[in-house]
């Protein structure tokens, strides 16, 4: 596990360096565009952010498919447990990174006034949703099917999850986040919660699949 | 105890099927799998190391059956496989940390030894690597953990045969220590000659002989006659032959020749190339 953990280290570092590179940008577009245009342009920067790092884990299978690593790393003495959770450990890095970024950076445009807490509350749970939404899916397909069918489940769930959202989005104002009973930091576990648990299932699912598969 | 132990082992592809296959490789032994592209080299290396699994038969490496968790056992395997599998991006000295993270007895001032001595560069990625230059890197990684059984999957393919016959000592030099072991395929059969205890012939999915390189090469020969002489042969006597403009050139069991007649010593390649064509007539 040791051993998958590091190669998924380096192979993010070396061929995924434009994702940080990209997040870097949005997070600094997002402070200076907080509030303004009603956070759309720091919701777009936030959520794309998010959809490019969740994609990490499949992105590194789709790099060891085509070396043909992930083969090779079966004949080292790992399971394909490790292979499927080194995957995952790195999804949930890259996941608690852009979340803890962008959730910090809402926070601050809410203390000072230029993002509604309610907008801010919203905000994280979006990405939380998403970036834990999205993978829960698409990882387990790709280890049963290969990182090409994944990846098309991946584009699936994001597009069906913006077209929750902006429905969401049209039905309810964020005035109307004012008005419920529950507070936006209870709001936030409950939105997350259930992300949390697909994806905890979705690795266990992705476990049992690759295990049978012929590689 | 045998390092490579396999008993029916049988797997089913469309147009393919590896059928029954039974090999026993002594602790100590390396043997040589030949056998024409298809035949089932590859497939019985991936039963083996547990890549795919078997729709029949048992198959045990170093005593330990082969199955879904083989974490303990794979310690002690050094594998080459055909297209090595390094990740495209990195280089030979993070390869070796990769390493050191899997195996306890990595050997890291072995695995910089092996990279001079085979001039592998350790300044550029994997992916820019010559063929030869990523299978030597292969073959490094896999002396450099003290294994006690190598299963290689064509590793002198794509080297210049100055360098393959450094890599034939190296694997010579390995099965100096008698716990170790080595299963090999090739199709430069040349290399096998030089290195094996045993060869087995793998043709269409089924072996059809596996046996001691000595024995082989005493139990049976070749002889140039014609259409008539051959004939004369005993039933049984000849398992192949091919046919010029001049002669006709066959396999023979040297017991079932007449005395008087001239046997000529068989090499590993001649015999697997009439022993095919044997079975194809």
């Amino acid at each position: 596990m040791k051993a998958l953990l590091l190669t998924d280290l380096y192979q993010t570092w070396i061929s995924c360096k434009f994702y940080l590179l990209f997040v870097a940008v949005a997070a600094v577009v997002t402070v200076a565009t907080g509030g303004a245009d009603e956070g759309n342009m720091s919701s777009f920067m936030s959520v794309y952010s998010m959809v490019m790092c969740s994609m990490m884990g499949m992105s590194l299978m789709q790099l060891d498919e085509a070396s043909h690593w992930n083969v090779y790393a079966q004949a080292l003495p790992t399971t394909r447990k490790d292979q499927v959770s080194s995957k995952y450990a790195i999804t949930l890095l890259c996941f608690g990174f852009v979340l803890v970024l962008f959730a910090v950076l809402f926070v601050i445009l809410a203390l000072v006034g230029r993002m509604p807490w309610a907008m801010a509350g919203v905000q994280t749970a979006v990405l939380a949703v998403l970036g834990l939404l999205a993978p829960a899916f698409s990882l387990p397909t790709m280890f049963r099917w290969g990182s090409n069918k994944g990846r098309a489940i991946f584009l699936a769930v994001i597009v069906a999850v913006g077209v929750a959202a902006g429905f969401f989005f049209s039905t309810f104002s964020f005035d109307s986040f004012s008005l419920l009973t529950i507070p936006v930091p209870l709001l936030i576990v409950l939105a997350a919660l259930i992300p949390v648990a697909l994806f905890a299932g979705s690795w266990a699912l992705a476990v049992r699949w690759y295990e049978k598969r012929e590689l | 105890m045998n390092a490579i132990e396999t008993r029916g082992l049988t797997k089913h592809y469309e147009g393919f099927t590896l059928d029954g296959l039974d090999l026993t490789l002594p602790a100590g032994c390396i043997m040589g799998l030949v056998g024409e592209n298809g035949a089932g080299k590859s497939t019985t290396i991936r039963l083996l190391l547990g890549l795919t699994r078997p729709d029949g038969g048992t198959a045990s490496l170093l005593g330990a059956p082969v199955g879904p968790d083989m974490r303990a056992v794979k310690q002690d395997i050094g594998v080459v496989l055909d297209d090595v599998g390094f990740p495209a991006g990195l280089k030979a000295g993070q390869i070796g940390k990769i390493m050191a993270a899997a195996y306890k007895n990595w050997d890291q001032g072995l695995f910089e030894k092996y990279l001079r001595d085979l001039n592998i560069p350790a300044d550029k990625k994997f992916s820019t690597l010559s063929r030869g230059n990523k299978m030597k890197l292969g073959i490094a990684a896999a002396l450099s953990h003290d294994a006690k059984l190598l299963i290689l999957d064509e590793p002198t393919g794509g080297l210049d045969p100055v360098v393959r016959d450094e890599v034939v000592d190296l694997f010579s030099e390995f099965t100096r220590d008698p716990s170790r072991s080595i299963l090999i395929s090739s199709h430069i059969v040349s290399d096998l000659e030089k290195l094996c205890d045993y060869i087995a012939f793998l043709h269409k999915g089924k072996l059809l002989l596996c046996r001691e390189k000595d024995q082989l090469l005493e139990q049976y020969g070749l002889i140039q006659c014609t259409r008539e002489e051959l004939g004369k042969l005993v039933p049984g006597a000849v398992l192949g032959k091919r046919e010029t403009p001049y002669h006709i050139e066959a396999l023979v069991v040297r017991d079932g020749v007449p005395a008087g007649m001239e046997i000529r010593p068989v090499t590993i390649e001649e015999l697997f190339v009439l022993l095919v064509k044997g079975d194809m007539q």
